[in-house]
C-alpha cells in the first residue's frame, strides 16, 4: 500500500551535532506506527521534521507518494497532519468546545454555531469524552481527559496523519484505555497514527509496526508482531539489556521510617508502615488510591495530614518541610518543572539551591564551593561534569531527574521520598536512576517512592504496599512480590476492609 | 452572600458618618479646586470654607489632582445638583470654556480664583478674584533688576510651576518684561518643577552643579516659597552662599508662605510678593455674599500686590501663614 | 451557598454583581439622604463612564491575552494632542488621524516585545514616556485651545436623556468588544493566547498575530478616548486632562480581569468602570468628601482581590470554623 506520509534519507544538524543522519521512515493508511528510541536517538527531530516545525538539511518528504516539503505547522494543518504534543497545550480558562476548535482554520470569523458543537461531540465522542460537557472549562478537567480533549481537536480537523508523543505519560490505567480505545476507533476510520512512546509495552500493545532510532540513525523498522520485547530493548540501547533493576542488596542499616495512622481528609483513611533503612518501599496504587498523597504528606506538602511519623526513633512534625530538611528527609516529585527543578538555572545552581548550608563559607556564597558540590554530586548521579554550566532545562528528562536525585543527597544518609521516578525518562537512563537509588539505599538511605509503572514497582522494590481508594490493602515483602497480585490489590482488592 | 457584608459595612460607614445633609435657606457652594495637598489650594479651600459658614453659605469642596477633565465633571454635577454658585480655581485655561458655558446656561454663577481663563471668554464667569499673575511677576523681576545694577553679566534661573498652566506662564511673561531694560541679565535656565518642594530642591542641586564651573548662579526665581525653600536647602548642601552680593545666590519668590518669611527674616532668601491664599479666600466668600445680596460687583477683583523683602517682612507675618 | 460561591468566582458575574450591588448602595443612600436620583445623576455616570471607559477596555484586553499595556497613559495624551491640533481642519478628520497614530503606536510596540522577546511591562514603559514626549514637542508643553467651542457642546449634549455621543460611542466600543471575544474565533484565539500562550500556539493559534491586534487595538482606544475628551473639554494639553491610568487599572481588576491573563471580558470590565463611575458621581451627588472616593474605590479593590483569591471557599470555611471555635471555647 502506498504510505501516506514518508521521509526519505534525511539528515538534519544543529551546529556540530548530527541529529538524523540519513533517516527513512514510512506510515500505511490505517496503521500505528511506533517510533522507539532513547532520549537523543533524534525521534522529536523526525517528528519536527514532519509536522514542519523543522526543515530537513537533506532528504525528502513525501505526503501520498508525491515529494512535497511541509514549510511549516499551518501548512503541516493543510496538509491534514496532526501533532499531539507530550506538554498538554489547553487553555485552561477556555471550554472544552472553545478548546476541541482552538486554531482550526476552517472555523468561519463568527463561531458559536450548531455545526460546530455537533462535531466536537462526535470528536470528543469517539476518544471516549461522550460524558463531557462542551461548557466545562478545560482548566477544571483532569490530565487524562485534557490529553484526549487535544486528540478530539486533532479530530475535529480532519486529519490523515496524527503524531501522538508520549500521549500516556501522565495518565492513570483507565485513562490510557480510553486513549487506546480512541487510538482504535480512529485506525478503524483509516486514519495514520505515529505513535511515539517509552512504554514499551503499550508499543507491543497497540502498534503495528515500529521503526527504532539510534543515535540519529535508522536501526529497523518492522511489524511488531516479529519482534519480542527484549529485542525491542536491545535494538533500543545497542546491547543486550544485561540486567534493568540492581540486585537488591543484602544488607539493612540501623533505624527506620515509622508512620502510624497518616490521615488526609478525603484521600487518606490511616495508613501504617514502615521502612528499614536500606530498603526501597513502593506505595503502588491507582490515580486516587493516595498512594502519591501519602508521599506528598510525608513531604510536609499535605497541609491537613495527620498522624504520628518517627525516624530513627525520634518523633517527627508532619507538615514542617524545614524540620524533614533537618532530618535529611528529601522529596522528588513527579512534576519536575513545576515543583522540582529550577529549569531557567545552570545545572551547577539547582544541585547547590537546596545545600546552602553545605556551600555556605563565611556566610556568603561563593563560586568555588558551589562548583565542587556540584562537581561532586555530579559524579555521583553520573551527570556528564561539562554540562555544570548548562541550562537545566535544556538537558534530558533523565538527567533532569538525576540532578533532581542529586541535591537530595545529604552529608549524612537520609530519607527520599519520590513519586514516579522515572517519568518522561528513557531506557537507558531509567537504568541509571534504579542503580543509583540502590547505591543510596547501600549507604543507608530509605526509599519511599509511587510508581504507576507495574513494571518497575516488582522490579524495583523491597517491599511493596499495596493501596486502594485511600486505604492499605496488603504489605509485601521481597519474596512475595507477584506483578499480578498486585494488580489484582490495587484493581479490585478483596480483602481491604481486614487487611490492616 | 456572606462574601459581600465587608463591603456593605464599609458603604454603611462611609453614609452614615460623611452626609452632610444642607440646611435650608443656606446658599449652597460647590469649590470646585486643584489638588487640595497643595499648601497654597488646601489655605484658600480652608478659608473658603470657614468664611462660608460664617456667612450662612454652605460650601462644598471638590478637589482632585490638576486634572481638568474631573473638574469639568464636576461642574456638570454642580449644574446637575442646582448648587447656587461655582468657586473654581481652574486646572486648566482652556478646557473647562464647555463646562463653564453650561454653567452660564443653567444660570449659574462662577468665580474664579486666582487662575484665569483663556481670554476672550468674560461673559462665562461673573467676577475674578487673585492676583495677576504677570503683575507677580513683574514683582519680583524688578527686585532681579535692581540687584543687578552695575553687574557685567547676570545670571537667573526660573524654577517653576506646571508650565502647561496659565499661571506659571504669565508670571514668566511678567517677570521677562521687568527685566527687558536691563540687557546684562540672561535667564539661563527655565524649569519645571511642578509646584513642589522636593522637586525643586532637586532640580536646585543640578542647576548649582552646572553652573558652577561658570562662575554660579547669581538669582534664582522659584515660583512658590515652599519652592524657594527646597531651592535654599539644595544651595546650603551645596555651600552656595545665600545674598544678593557678587559671588552670592539671591533666592526670590513670588508668593508668600510661612517658611518664606521666616527665610527672608533670617536673611536667606531675599524677598517674595503678596499672593496670599487666605485672602483670596475671604475676598472669594466676599464676592459670593455681596452676589447673594444683589450688590454690584467687581468684575476683575485683583488683590494688592507689593513686594515683601527684610524691610517690611514683619507687617505680613499675619497673613502669610499657610 | 456552593452555588453563590461559584458565581462570585465566575469573574464576569462577580464584577455585575458588584455593580448592582454598588448601584444599590447608592439608590439607597440617596433616598435617605433627600437627594433626587434621576436622568442628570444617570448622566453624570455615564460621562464618568466614558472618560475611563476606553483605555480600561483598551487595558483589558491587554490584560486579557497576559500582557500589561502601560503605554495607554500616553497614547490618551498624545491622542488628545494630536487630534486637537490636526482637528482645526475639521474634528472627525483629527480623530481619525488620532486613532490611527494609536494603531500605529500599539503595532511598533507589539512587533518589538515578539521581536526582542521582552516584556510588555518594559515596552510599553518606554512607550508611555515616549508618546508623552511626542505629546510636550507637538504642543511645545503648552496646553492647547480648541477653537471650536460648538464641538465640546455638542459632544455633550444629553441624548435620550441620559447618554451623551462620547458615552454612545463607549457603549458602542465595549460591545464590540463584547461580540469580538465571546463570538469570534479571533476572541477565542485571544483568550487561548493569554490563558496559555505555549499550548495555544501548539494549537496552531498565531499568537504573535494575536498580540499585535490586541496591542493596536488598545492603542487606538486610548487614543480615540484622548481625542473624544479633547474634543469634549475644547483643549489638549501635554500634561493630561486627566489621570486615567489608575481608575483604568482599577477598573480592569473590579471587573474581573487577572494581571495573569486569560480572564477577562469587555462586558466584565464595563461593569468595573460603571462601579467606579457610580462611586465618582455617587459620592459627589451625596456631597461626600472627595477624598472618601479613593477610599471607597480603595475599599472594593481590596474586597475583589480578596475574592479573587486562591481558594475562597476553603478561607471562608476557615473563618466560620475560627468562629465558631471561638465562640464555643468561650
Amino acid at each position: 500500500m502506498m504510505p501516506v506520509i514518508e521521509a526519505r534519507n534525511i539528515s538534519k544538524n544543529f551546529g556540530r551535532f548530527q541529529a538524523l543522519r540519513n533517516v527513512s521512515f514510512s506510515a500505511a493508511p490505517g496503521e500505528v506506527h511506533a517510533l522507539c528510541g532513547e532520549n537523543g536517538a533524534g525521534k522529536s527531530t523526525l517528528v519536527k521534521i514532519l509536522t514542519g516545525v523543522l526543515q530537513p538539511d537533506d532528504g525528502q518528504t513525501l505526503i501520498g507518494g508525491e515529494v512535497h516539503g511541509i514549510a511549516d505547522t499551518q501548512h503541516a494543518q493543510a496538509l491534514k497532519i496532526g501533532y499531539v504534543s507530550q506538554e498538554l497545550s489547553i487553555a485552561p480558562h477556555l471550554s472544552v468546545l472553545d478548546n476541541v476548535w482552538l486554531g482550526c482554520r476552517g472555523v468561519p470569523l463568527l463561531h458559536r454555531r450548531n455545526e460546530l458543537r455537533e462535531r466536537a461531540r462526535r470528536a470528543l465522542n469517539l476518544v471516549g469524552l461522550a460524558h463531557l460537557s462542551l461548557e466545562r472549562r478545560a482548566g477544571t478537567l483532569a490530565l487524562g481527559e485534557q490529553q484526549l480533549v487535544e486528540i478530539a481537536r486533532m479530530m475535529v480537523r480532519d486529519v490523515a496523519v496524527l503524531f501522538l508523543d508520549e500521549p500516556t505519560a501522565t495518565l492513570s490505567d483507565r485513562e490510557i484505555e480510553c486513549v487506546f480505545s480512541a487510538i482504535r476507533e480512529l485506525r478503524r476510520n483509516g486514519k495514520t497514527m505515529i505513535y511515539i512512546s517509552h512504554r514499551l509495552g503499550e508499543v507491543m500493545d497497540l502498534c503495528d509496526r515500529v521503526t527504532i532510532l539510534r543515535n540519529g540513525e535508522n536501526v529497523i523498522s518492522t511489524d511488531v508482531a516479529d519482534i519480542s520485547r527484549g529485542k525491542l530493548v536491545e535494538h533500543m540501547l545497542g546491547r543486550s539489556l544485561s540486567e534493568m533493576y540492581p540486585q537488591a542488596g543484602g544488607m539493612s542499616s540501623v533505624g527506620a521510617l515509622e508512620i502510624r495512622g497518616l490521615m488526609v481528609p478525603g484521600k487518606i483513611r490511616g495508613l501504617d508502615f514502615a521502612v528499614p533503612r536500606g530498603k526501597i518501599l513502593c506505595l503502588a496504587g491507582q490515580m486516587g488510591s493516595g498512594a502519591t498523597e501519602a508521599v506528598r504528606a510525608l513531604a510536609g506538602l499535605v497541609h491537613d495530614a495527620t498522624g504520628s511519623v518517627v525516624l530513627d526513633g525520634m518523633p517527627l512534625k508532619l507538615g514542617s518541610v524545614h524540620t524533614l530538611l533537618e532530618r535529611n528527609m528529601r522529596f522528588v516529585s513527579e512534576d519536575r518543572a513545576g515543583e522540582g527543578l529550577f529549569l531557567n538555572l545552570s545545572v551547577e545552581e539547582n544541585f547547590a539551591a537546596t545545600q546552602f548550608d553545605v556551600v555556605r563559607r563565611f556566610g556568603l556564597l561563593l563560586p568555588a564551593p558551589v562548583r565542587e558540590l556540584a562537581e561532586r554530586l555530579a559524579d555521583i548521579v553520573t551527570v556528564n561534569p561539562d554540562r555544570l554550566r548548562s541550562r537545566c532545562g535544556d538537558l534530558s528528562g533523565g538527567n533532569q531527574q538525576k540532578i533532581a536525585i542529586g541535591r537530595c543527597i545529604t552529608p549524612g544518609s537520609g530519607i527520599l521520598l519520590m513519586n514516579e521516578p522515572t517519568r518522561g525518562v528513557d531506557v537507558g537512563a531509567r537504568a541509571e536512576i534504579y542503580a543509583l537509588m540502590r547505591q543510596l539505599c547501600d549507604q543507608g538511605y530509605a526509599v519511599v517512592m509511587t510508581s504507576t509503572d507495574l513494571e518497575e514497582v516488582v522490579g524495583l522494590a523491597d517491599m511493596v504496599l499495596t493501596m486502594y481508594r485511600g486505604a492499605r490493602v496488603s504489605l509485601y515483602g521481597r519474596d512475595e512480590i507477584s506483578a499480578s497480585r498486585i494488580l489484582l490489590d490495587i484493581t479490585h482488592p478483596l480483602t481491604y476492609e481486614n487487611a490492616a | 452572600m456572606p462574601a459581600f457584608r465587608v463591603p456593605a459595612f464599609l458603604f454603611a460607614l462611609a453614609m452614615t458618618g460623611l452626609l452632610t445633609p444642607a440646611v435650608a435657606q443656606e446658599k449652597r457652594v460647590a469649590h470646585i479646586t486643584v489638588a487640595l495637598g497643595n499648601p497654597f489650594v488646601g489655605t484658600v479651600a480652608k478659608t473658603i470654607q470657614d468664611e462660608g459658614k460664617k456667612n450662612g453659605m454652605a460650601v462644598s469642596v471638590f478637589g482632585g489632582p490638576f486634572d481638568a477633565a474631573l473638574q469639568s465633571q464636576q461642574i456638570d454635577d454642580a449644574i446637575a445638583q442646582k448648587y447656587d454658585a461655582i468657586a473654581l480655581f481652574p486646572a486648566n485655561p482652556n478646557a473647562l470654556l464647555p463646562a463653564l458655558t453650561r454653567a452660564k446656561a443653567a444660570g449659574i454663577p462662577v468665580v474664579l480664583i486666582n487662575s484665569g481663563i483663556a481670554s476672550g471668554h468674560d461673559d462665562l464667569y461673573l467676577s475674578y478674584v487673585g492676583e495677576d499673575q504677570k503683575v507677580l511677576g513683574q514683582i519680583v523681576g524688578k527686585m532681579i533688576s535692581d540687584a543687578a545694577k552695575g553687574r557685567d553679566a547676570y545670571k537667573v534661573a526660573i524654577i517653576s510651576g506646571t508650565l502647561s498652566e496659565s499661571t506659571p506662564q504669565s508670571r514668566i511673561a511678567g517677570f521677562k518684561d521687568a527685566i527687558a531694560a536691563n540687557p546684562k541679565i540672561e535667564i539661563v535656565a527655565v524649569e519645571d518643577a511642578r509646584w513642589d518642594t522636593a522637586r525643586s530642591e532637586q532640580i536646585a542641586g543640578q542647576l548649582f552643579a552646572r553652573f558652577a564651573a561658570r562662575g554660579g548662579l547669581d538669582a534664582v526665581f522659584a515660583m512658590a516659597d515652599y519652592m524657594a525653600f527646597g531651592v535654599i536647602k539644595s544651595a546650603k548642601a551645596a555651600r552656595i552662599p545665600l545674598g544678593t552680593g557678587k559671588g552670592q545666590t539671591m533666592v526670590v519668590a513670588s508668593n508668600c508662605a510661612k517658611m518664606g518669611i521666616d527665610a527672608i527674616a533670617a536673611g536667606e532668601q531675599f524677598g517674595t510678593a503678596t499672593q496670599m491664599p487666605a485672602r483670596t479666600g475671604r475676598e472669594t466668600v466676599a464676592t459670593l455674599k455681596q452676589h447673594f445680596a444683589g450688590q454690584p460687583i467687581k468684575k476683575e477683583n485683583i488683590l494688592e500686590m507689593v513686594a515683601i523683602t527684610k524691610q517690611n517682612v514683619e507687617t505680613f507675618r499675619t497673613d502669610c501663614t499657610f | 451557598m456552593t452555588s453563590i460561591s461559584r458565581l462570585i468566582a465566575e469573574p464576569i458575574i462577580r464584577a455585575c454583581v458588584l455593580f448592582l450591588f454598588v448601584a444599590l448602595v447608592f439608590a439607597v443612600s440617596a433616598v435617605f439622604a433627600g437627594v433626587v436620583v434621576d436622568a442628570t445623576t444617570m448622566f453624570s455616570v455615564l460621562q464618568n463612564f466614558a472618560m475611563i471607559g476606553l483605555v480600561a477596555l483598551g487595558l483589558g484586553l491587554t490584560v486579557l491575552i497576559g500582557e500589561f499595556d502601560l503605554s495607554v497613559a500616553g497614547m490618551f495624551i498624545l491622542g488628545g494632542c494630536v487630534a486637537v491640533i490636526v482637528g482645526s481642519n475639521g474634528p472627525v478628520f483629527g480623530l481619525a488621524v488620532a486613532v490611527l497614530i494609536g494603531i500605529a503606536g500599539g503595532i511598533i510596540q507589539a512587533l518589538l516585545m515578539i521581536r526582542l522577546g521582552l516584556n510588555s511591562v518594559a515596552i510599553t514603559l518606554g512607550g508611555l514616556l515616549t508618546f508623552t514626549g511626542i505629546a510636550h514637542v507637538l504642543t511645545e508643553s503648552k496646553s492647547v485651545l480648541f477653537n471650536d467651542l460648538s464641538v465640546a457642546l455638542a459632544m455633550n449634549v444629553p441624548v435620550l436623556g441620559v447618554f451623551s455621543l462620547r458615552s454612545l460611542i463607549t457603549i458602542a466600543c465595549f460591545l464590540a468588544g463584547g461580540v469580538l471575544i465571546t463570538y469570534t474565533r479571533i476572541g477565542r484565539d485571544i483568550v487561548a493566547t493569554g490563558s496559555n500562550r505555549h499550548a495555544a500556539r501548539v494549537a496552531g493559534v498565531s499568537t504573535s498575530h494575536m498580540l499585535v491586534g490586541v496591542f493596536a487595538v488598545s492603542g487606538a482606544l486610548a487614543a480615540l478616548s484622548g481625542a473624544l475628551l479633547s474634543f469634549g473639554l475644547s483643549a489638549a494639553s501635554p500634561t493630561g486632562l486627566s489621570n486615567v491610568m489608575i481608575p483604568a487599572i482599577a477598573a480592569v481588576i473590579l471587573g474581573g480581569g487577572s494581571l495573569s491573563g486569560g480572564v477577562g471580558h469587555p462586558i466584565g470590565i464595563a461593569a468595573g468602570v460603571l462601579v467606579l463611575a457610580i462611586v465618582r458621581s455617587g459620592l459627589t451627588v451625596l456631597g461626600v468628601s472627595p477624598s472618601v472616593h479613593e477610599i471607597v474605590t480603595g475599599a472594593l479593590l481590596l474586597v475583589v482581590a480578596i475574592l479573587d483569591g486562591p481558594a475562597l471557599g476553603e478561607r471562608l470555611y476557615q473563618f466560620k470554623s475560627m468562629v465558631t471555635l471561638r465562640v464555643g471555647s468561650i
